[in-house]
């Protein structure tokens, strides 16, 4: 029963690291935050499938997919790779914090509690997605009400299938981006920077198919091709999860 | 009452060891200085026992147990490193509230005990070196653990709170394990009761430290007149310096100068015993 009540104390705290952690994030540099905000309304305003003035809309117009009929359905979804971008974003102040608390002793601190590489690597990852998910439940509750005010619940299905496969791919590409950048950071021997064209590069794994997919595939396909791609993206980044500690020893975790 | 044991430990970093079969076995509730010089292997010590190194052979036991397989043996050890480990952009009772909520005990507690008030709503960016040191080695008293490893708990501070420090450290064990490093040998005497050595990342001495006796002992005599005539001494700066074998000589060469009449205003020892030991190494 004891054991019980510790493990139940433990696994409160553990969530109550989380929530610190991701809020110490986000104060340690308000500018991607602001940056991911912006891109948020961006998204809103122009890539709604609902909006008046969405620039797919003006895509398909303009006749760039007139010699593909089937292709001019999935022109919306071409939101979603902008939906992941800000919530990738996000990942980069967690990241700096991971390599700050490296620098002053805090993560040797936390491995002489008792903790492993793997408990610390999911401290910062949970931070992350954390962040990134109550940023998609945000935006994804003002576009879905942005939906339903311009065209009621007919327009509710596209964006419930953009803010979904956008969600997936978000979060599987932000767990990647994640344990790929703190295992780099690890393994750097002293600080060498380069963490955030980095993060950059490698979020743009999981957005860059997104501008392409709406264009090759129907509607119905492009949308399987996204939740495949996330899929695949989340498979890679647990099996890095599953590794971290035996990928990276835990001296690598010293200031 | 616990007992940590190190048997034939090799540890080090990126496989390369620094500690070279390090063995001995603690189990007296006291202070066990850490002395060596510079390199020598002490911090990598202090990381092998705290579990962040993976020793590369043999094992850390706690208590009879590996240390290694058992998060939560591992956690009834606390370690003070060189580093605050603090997050800067909190205030100073924000920071040891983190820690509380990680690892239990009350953040009002520790500020009490290191006189933190003042600094209590200040942000740890905002303190000197000498003030976050402070702040870290509250966090250490946060909860009560069966092992203590201090690297060189009074760096930065300034004597008062130092003493304050080796006050509450020697409170501490009375009922704990704990294991204090210093470059001071003054302070290492004087709060010690036994002596670890490490010279190049193996153990030169496990002892208690009053079974550690210098070839010679240097006593410096402050006197109203000259004793060169008296005893064997000679003038060094504003000391009469004495050369003994053994402490008994010191009381005997005193007795002597007192019944010539001379007023014997200061005798100390100049040396430190430890330093014999750690000069060697240095």
């Amino acid at each position: 029963m004891a054991q019980m009540q510790e493990m139940t104390n433990g696994s409160g705290n553990g969530r109550n690291q989380v929530i610190v952690t991701a809020g110490r994030a986000l104060g340690i540099n308000r500018f991607y935050l602001a940056y991911a905000i912006m891109m948020g309304f961006g998204v809103l305003v122009f890539l709604n499938p609902s909006s008046s003035i969405r620039i797919t809309s003006l895509i398909s117009t303009a006749g760039i997919t007139s010699g593909a009929a089937n292709a001019k359905a999935a022109i919306p979804l071409l939101a979603v790779p902008f939906t992941v971008l800000p919530m990738m974003m996000l990942t980069t102040p967690v990241v700096v914090l991971f390599a700050y608390d490296k620098s002053n002793g805090m993560l040797e601190y936390l491995l002489s509690l008792g903790t492993t590489q793997r408990d610390i690597y999911l401290r910062y990852l949970d931070a992350a997605l954390l962040d990134a998910v109550v940023y998609l439940l945000f935006f994804g509750a003002l576009n879905a009400l942005y939906s339903y005010i311009q065209s009621g619940t007919g327009g509710l299905s596209t964006t419930g299938v953009i803010l979904g496969t956008g969600g997936l791919i978000a979060v599987s590409t932000v767990a990647f981006i994640m344990m790929v950048m703190m295992i780099f950071s690890s393994l750097q021997k002293s600080r060498a920077g380069g963490n955030q064209p980095l993060a950059m590069t490698l979020g743009l794994v999981g957005v860059f198919p997104g501008y392409f997919i709406p264009f090759l595939f129907q509607y119905n396909t492009a949308v399987e091709v996204e939740i495949v791609e996330g899929a695949l993206i989340a498979a890679i980044a647990l099996v890095l999860v599953a590794l971290s500690g035996r990928l990276v020893r835990r001296e690598k975790l010293l200031p | 009452m616990h007992t940590l044991e190190l048997e034939n430990v090799d540890s080090g970093y990126n496989l390369k060891p620094v500690l070279h079969n390090v063995s001995f076995r603690a189990s007296e509730s006291s202070v066990y200085v850490v002395l060596g010089p510079n390199g020598a292997g002490k911090t990598t010590l202090f990381r092998t026992i705290a579990g962040i190194l993976e020793t590369l052979s043999g094992r850390v036991l706690l208590d009879g147990k590996e240390l290694e397989a058992s998060k939560k043996l591992r956690s009834s050890i606390n370690y003070l490193s060189h580093y605050n480990a603090l997050p800067e952009e909190m205030t100073v009772y924000n920071a040891l509230e983190f820690y509380a909520n990680m690892e239990g005990g009350d953040p009002q507690e520790v500020v009490d005990l290191l006189k933190l008030n003042e600094l209590s709503g200040k942000r740890v960016s905002d303190l000197s070196q000498g003030q976050k040191k402070r702040v870290s080695i509250a966090k250490v008293f946060l909860k009560e653990r069966a092992v203590y490893l201090l690297d060189e708990p009074t760096a930065n501070l300034d004597p008062g709170l130092s003493k304050e420090i080796r006050d509450i450290v020697l409170q501490l064990s009375k009922d704990k394990l704990v294991l204090y490093s210093s470059h001071n040998l003054y302070e290492a005497s004087d709060i010690g009761t036994n002596l670890i050595l490490i010279k190049d990342g193996k153990l030169a001495t496990f002892d208690k430290i009053s079974n550690i006796r210098s070839k010679s002992y240097r006593v410096g005599i402050k006197a109203s007149e000259d004793i060169t005539n008296v005893v064997d001494a000679k003038k060094d700066g504003e000391y009469y310096v004495l050369d003994v074998s053994k402490p008994e000589e010191a009381g005997m060469a005193l007795r002597k100068i007192v019944e010539k009449g001379i007023l014997v205003t200061e005798m100390r020892e100049l040396d430190n015993p430890l330093q014999e030991l750690f000069g060697e190494g240095g």
